[in-house]
């Protein structure tokens, strides 16, 4: 009896705090599609005519272009070297790895205020222009340590006797990371890569004190905000949760992937002495 | 041909001695086992021979040729671990003809294909070329494991507790699938255990390791009716290991004095292995009662004691009849011939 007062209980707040979270983005969502240009209820009828108004737009083009050259630079930047460094990384043992580590881990704790602006000096330092490049590069120290953290999950889980058996079968290390250690992580430096690409496409306030007189979409979007309350926010603030979500099922389904084939080679019985 | 020499080789890890200047010699097409217990080096100089550490001093030599520094993917040596582990994301061909296609230049894709069909009929596998891990059983996945390394035809095998992992039925099975393999590939076996029967059951000679020392060396038959010292005497099979003075080749055992064929003076160990124990009812023999008694099918297992000896001393009798209740007095009898007497300091 009482379980079931509880579970009712804990439903409805369920229910609320699910309500709370998401009604913002539903409405934001449902508004996208009015047929007026109201920001409010009631609804007055579907329509995609903010859709054509903003795709049509030469300013959120370019802006949804720079946002997506950022977003993949950054992304395989990172892929390449989170890859070799994680690897390395995996490798170390005790005190040494604890200290490159926490190297390595630290800018995921630094305020993004503060890498912004600490970006901006350097790059005026070395004379660099800021542009589409800085803001990557800007990007690329944002997003590093989330890509570590998730390959390295992985890689310490890896069952290292697999790479003995394939050297004693005559790999050497390029070949036993190709034959052997990448074709069990890859689907996880998928997921990695579509979340590293996401947090790239959505940031802000380290993109603005770099990018100079270039925009990118959540930039372009602030400054519309700006001049007035635009029922093409809508629209923006929609294509921006859908890339965002799609990467984020991507990630989902590649992890599931490498999951359950790690589950199948170590549920057997016989694998566990 | 292909024999293999270690010499002098010492491992420390940390402030543990592993392996204590040990020296082995490994003769062609020999089937030799480390035998002991967990953490006494028999897995430490395997892996020395496989090239997976590089010892701290003393060599590995391979047909007179010196291996030490030479790194694991380019010695003719192959290993079967103690899990098997096969490659999740390939099947059994994929998992087989993986050695094979780091040679690929050398090797046609037709010569792969047959040497995997061989190396799969070998080990009894064929037919299971599509099947992925997660669709074996233990015991077929050390079999894929085992036609993995023997595809790349090593002259010498290692095995590192290739079997461990198995249900005592599958371990029997593939003890016997071992010994016709090693009939069949006339390859060098090094096998790692710490199960004696598997020892005695496979082995041309048996290793016994202790605190990563060898402490004896010998064929099966000299390793189990001549232990070299307790140790060895204890491991391998059950013995009585039990303290005794011995006086012009005689010694007191209860209140008995049994006749003994040995040159040894004075304090020394008894090894006597339980079946030769006899219990007999009354009578002639060494009066002992019966505190523990235990089934095992092929006969009754007992746990005597006898006045004058501290520990109890184990007998194996042979099924059939009443045994012998808890509490019950009993006389026993050792032949002078099955009576062994090693040296005690």
């Amino acid at each position: 009896m009482t379980d079931r007062i509880r579970s009712h209980g804990t439903g409805a707040i369920t229910v609320g705090v699910l309500v709370f979270l998401y009604a913002p983005l539903m409405i934001v969502v449902l508004f996208s599609f009015h047929s007026t240009g109201g920001l409010s209820f009631p609804f007055q009828g579907f329509s995609l005519r903010w859709y054509e108004a903003v795709l049509g737009n030469t300013e959120f083009r370019r802006a949804l272009a720079n946002s997506t050259i950022v977003a993949f630079s950054t992304s395989l930047a990172t892929l390449v070297i989170g890859m070799l460094a994680s690897l390395g990384i995996a490798k170390m043992h005790g005190r040494l790895r604890s200290v490159i580590g926490a190297f390595f881990f630290v800018p995921l704790t630094l305020p993004g205020l503060f890498i912004g602006l600490s970006l901006l000096v350097w790059f005026s330092r070395i004379e660099l222009p800021p542009s589409l490049t800085t803001v990557t590069f800007a990007h690329v120290i944002y997003v590093f340590p989330y890509f570590i953290l998730i390959l390295l999950a992985v890689l310490d889980r890896l069952d290292l006797t697999l790479e003995e058996t394939a050297a004693d079968l005559g790999a050497n290390a390029w070949q036993v990371f190709w034959k052997v250690t990448f074709p069990q992580v890859w689907p996880i430096m998928i997921a990695a890569s579509c979340l590293t690409f996401a947090l790239s496409f959505d940031e802000f306030i380290i993109t603005f004190f770099v990018i100079g007189s270039e925009s990118t979409l959540p930039m372009y979007i602030w400054s519309q905000l700006r001049r007035t309350v635009n029922p093409t926010i809508n629209v923006i603030s929609t294509l921006l949760l859908a890339t965002t979500m799609l990467l984020w099922v991507v990630a989902f389904v590649a992890v599931l992937r490498s999951e359950r084939r790690r589950r199948y080679s170590i549920s057997k019985g016989a694998f566990t002495p | 041909m292909s024999r293999i020499s270690v010499d002098g080789i010492t491992q420390n890890f940390g402030s543990v001695r592993a392996l204590d200047d040990v020296s082995l010699d490994v003769g062609d097409q020999e089937f030799i086992t480390l035998l002991g217990p967990s953490g006494c080096g028999k897995t430490t100089l395997l892996r020395a021979i496989a090239g997976f550490i590089r010892p701290q001093s003393g060599s590995v030599t391979m047909n007179s040729i010196d291996i030490t520094k030479k790194p694991a993917h380019r010695r003719s040596i192959n290993m079967v671990f103690q899990r098997p582990t096969l490659f999740p994301h390939l099947n059994v061909e994929g998992n087989v003809a993986f050695g094979l296609k780091l040679e690929s230049p050398r090797l046609s894709r037709q010569e792969i294909k047959q040497r995997v069909q061989e190396a799969l009929a070998l080990v009894r596998l064929d037919g299971y070329e599509n099947r992925r891990a997660h669709e074996l059983s233990g015991g077929q996945m050390q079999r894929v494991a085992l036609a993995r390394a023997l595809v790349k035809r090593p002259s010498v095998l290692l095995l590192d507790e290739p079997l461990s992992a198995l249900d005592l039925k599958i371990r029997l099975e593939m003890e016997g699938e071992l010994r016709r393999v090693h009939r069949e590939t006339k390859a060098t076996f090094i096998y790692v255990t710490h199960d004696q029967r598997e020892a005695l059951a496979l082995s041309d000679r048996i290793a016994v390791f202790e605190n990563g020392r060898i402490s004896q060396l010998g064929t099966p038959t000299e390793i189990y009716h001549q232990p070299a010292n307790p140790f060895v005497a204890r491991f391998v099979g059950d013995s009585n290991v039990i303290p005794i003075e011995i006086a012009s080749r005689s010694f007191m055992l209860g209140n008995q004095r049994l006749a003994i064929d040995t040159d040894l003076d004075g304090a020394a160990w008894l090894v006597v292995r339980p079946e030769k124990v006899r219990i007999l009812g009354a009578g002639v023999g060494i009066p002992a009662e019966v505190s523990d008694l235990a089934f095992r099918g092929t006969g009754f297992a007992y746990e005597l004691r006898i006045s004058g000896v501290d520990s109890v001393v184990k007998a194996e009798s042979p099924a059939g009849g009443e045994p012998w209740s808890i509490g019950s007095s009993v006389n026993v009898e050792i032949e002078p011939a099955d009576c062994l007497a090693l040296v005690r300091t």
